[in-house]
């Protein structure tokens, strides 16, 4: 078993070094302006972006502060809140329509 | 008038706006990265040929380019999927040349397997040899299982990564991984 994993460890050191010595080899310029060529002789390039691209780069972009903001705005309502609630009870306790009336008789 | 080291983005921008002749910087700026890819995936013959297609499969391409992915790598996906389509044309046409192999190749392969040094293995990697053995055990895997192989096996990029330049899912790149692996054993060990 050890012996065919290193065979085959073996092959591969070798073929990926045979793999790689095929990146030396030269190749002319031609085939750029050959390619600009081409490239000329084509129509020109129409943008096909979607109508949300705008719109979704903007998203992305704005995500964390916009997570921010929901937080720190959810946080100041609720703080609002509890201050009404604190001004009902703590400030005012004696509504005075409440302080006049003698109750509700059950 | 262009910048000395103008951003990819400043240059798309400008080729999509009719400066096609921009596009010339593109090209010399990522010639190498494609060439490298071409030159070893391809016959010597084909790799003009099929740079001249990258270039303008990319430029054809540009309006859907999304700038949130790297121009290298987009790029670098278009490259390897054009050497994947050429390998696939070559098939269906029953072009490759599936010669088998020399028997002076057999014994140089079973000398080299003796070898027990990283770098005298990586030298031997770099003999006429090696490439024809390369070559032969490749041309008997269909472009599927040549291209995984050469990625993954070779060039050792991860399956996500080559699932990403492939455009395939992840499942199928292991499975696909798995048994070229296997079959390239068989074609190793057994089949000479």
């Amino acid at each position: 078993m050890d012996d065919f994993h290193n065979k085959h460890k073996k092959m591969r050191i070798i073929l990926s070094s045979s793999f790689k010595e095929k990146e030396k080899l030269k190749v002319s310029n031609k085939w750029k302006d050959e390619t600009m060529a081409k490239i000329r002789d084509l129509s020109p390039l129409t943008s096909v972006q979607p109508p949300y691209f705008i719109l979704e780069h903007i998203f992305f972009r704005f995500t964390t502060a916009a997570t921010l903001a929901i937080i720190i705005g959810l946080g100041f309502l609720e703080s609002i809140e509890e201050h009404e609630a604190y001004q009902v009870f703590y400030e005012e306790p004696l509504d005075e329509y409440l302080n006049g009336s003698r109750g509700i008789d059950i | 008038m262009l910048r000395k080291d103008p951003d990819d983005n400043e240059l798309i921008d400008r080729i999509l706006k009719g400066e096609v002749n921009i596009y010339r910087f593109l090209i010399n700026k990522y010639e190498p990265v494609v060439l490298r890819i071409l030159k070893k995936r391809l016959p010597f013959e084909q790799v003009e040929e099929v740079a001249q297609v990258v270039f303008i499969k990319a430029y054809e391409s540009l309006p859907s380019y999304r700038r949130q992915s790297c121009f290298k790598n987009w790029l670098s996906s278009i490259a390897i999927r054009s050497c994947y389509d050429f390998w696939r044309v070559r098939y269906k046409k029953k072009e490759v040349n599936i010669s088998s192999i020399a028997e002076k190749d057999k014994e140089w392969l079973d000398k080299a397997l003796l070898e027990q040094s990283f770098d005298v293995l990586t030298k031997k990697g770099q003999e006429n040899e090696a490439r024809e053995i390369l070559e032969w055990a490749f041309n008997k895997l269909s472009p599927e299982d040549k291209i995984v192989l050469e990625l993954i096996y070779l060039e050792g990029f991860s399956n996500k990564e080559a699932s990403d330049l492939l455009g395939w899912g992840i499942a199928k790149v292991k499975v696909r991984s798995f048994r070229s692996r296997k079959k390239l054993e068989k074609i190793l060990n057994l089949n000479y």
